[in-house]
């Protein structure tokens, strides 16, 4: 058999061989992870990017709830990888609950671009790109953080005083010296 | 006199090639090189009722004549709360169902429950096409699992056509549930009894 080289991602899955240098006594239990990925899925990457986006930070069970409910195709390809993620990780990756797991990381790429023709009116061609994508997720275990956007969370006392105090510091007065 | 003449024949050879041959083995110029300069004041005349948006009488239809700002490029990919939001945000009317577990929309039968009603309902309607085959149903029809025909006296079954299933009865399926309780019920002192919960089947 002629030699076929691999198409498509590869390096995501490694992630999950690598070794950490043992932890010191005092230190914080580094928390397990998984990553997985499904590539080549017949869908638009630009489409996937609002299903991809919807579940971040979110707890597995959470997201799993979500995506049953949302009327796209690529929500049922991204609930099937979210499964089989939680399967990898009790089953590979030393995690004790299923439920006690979060999506850390979730996000969709350009795959492979198949380009096709379309007839137009008066003899005129344009062209059809059929997309695939490439989708990643990367689930932590412990329970989700309160907010996983920093734009979103709710700004402490001190933070909107700070930036009240900067606000007032940069006015000045036009046409002056 | 002979020099003179010399000069006269090869200055003639000279404007000849220059004229006539040098043109054609030079190389050719593009058609479009003004062979003729125009003054510039008849240009600047000629020119001054040209509108630029003419390059597109011609052709160059259907194409872009400004750039798409950074702010119509993010209300179209992500839209805006007020407006049409292009984000999936997640869902809040979705609830657990108390029997089963799964999940289901609030206002919306649970999909899970419900295929089990349906099979059941599938299961009965072959039974009675079997049993009584396509004909008009003018009688009522009196369903029979498993283990019950004794609990039913003969009063019962009078006026409605039996049909027997081979199979228990599912513990959802209440018997409750084909009591009539509208105007045409015809409710005797008996019949309204207190039952429990748990005696509803």
């Amino acid at each position: 058999m002629p030699y076929t080289p691999p198409n498509g991602p590869r390096k995501w899955p490694t992630y999950n061989k690598k070794i950490f240098a043992p932890q010191l006594p005092g230190e914080e239990r580094r928390p397990a992870y998984v990553c997985h990925m499904r590539t080549n899925i017949k869908y638009s990457p630009f489409k996937m990017w609002y299903v991809a986006s919807m579940i971040r930070g979110m707890s597995v069970d959470e997201a799993v709830k979500q995506l049953s409910f949302v009327n796209k195709q690529g929500a049922v390809h991204v609930k099937e990888v979210l499964l089989e993620a939680q399967k990898l990780a009790v089953e590979k990756h030393n995690v004790e609950f299923k439920s006690n797991l979060w999506v850390a990381e979730s996000f969709a790429t350009k795959g492979l671009v198949m380009k096709g023709v379309r007839r137009h009116a008066k003899g005129r061609v344009g062209l059809v790109h059929y997309f695939h994508t490439h989708y990643f997720v990367r689930l932590e275990e412990g329970s989700p953080p309160e907010h996983f956007f920093f734009e979103t969370a709710p700004k402490t006392t001190k933070t909107l005083l700070s930036e009240w105090v900067d606000e007032m510091r940069q006015r000045r007065i036009p046409g002056s010296l | 006199m002979a020099g003179h003449l010399l000069k006269y024949f090869t200055d003639a050879l000279v404007k000849f090639e220059y004229v006539y041959l040098t043109p054609l083995l030079r190389p050719p110029t593009p058609q479009w090189i003004p062979l003729v300069v125009q003054a510039p004041q008849q240009l600047m005349e000629k020119d001054a009722s040209f509108d630029i948006k003419s390059i597109f009488d011609g052709f160059l239809w259907g194409v872009p004549t400004c750039r798409r700002t950074a702010e119509k490029r993010m209300m179209r990919k992500y839209g805006a709360p007020n407006w049409h939001n292009k984000l999936i945000l997640p869902r809040k009317d979705i609830k657990t169902c108390g029997t089963c577990g799964h999940n289901h929309e609030v206002g919306r039968l649970c999909p899970n429950c419900y295929s089990k009603v349906k099979a059941e309902t599938s299961i009965l309607q072959e039974k009675m096409v079997q049993e009584l085959g396509l004909n008009p149903i003018d009688k009522e029809i009196a369903i029979v699992y498993q283990g019950e025909k004794n609990q039913f006296d003969d009063e019962f079954f009078k006026g409605k056509r039996v049909v027997q299933i081979e199979k228990p009865r599912p513990k959802w399926f209440s018997k409750n549930l084909l009591q009539r309780s509208g105007p045409n019920a015809n409710l005797s002192n008996s019949e309204v009894t207190t039952i429990k919960p748990h005696d509803l089947g």
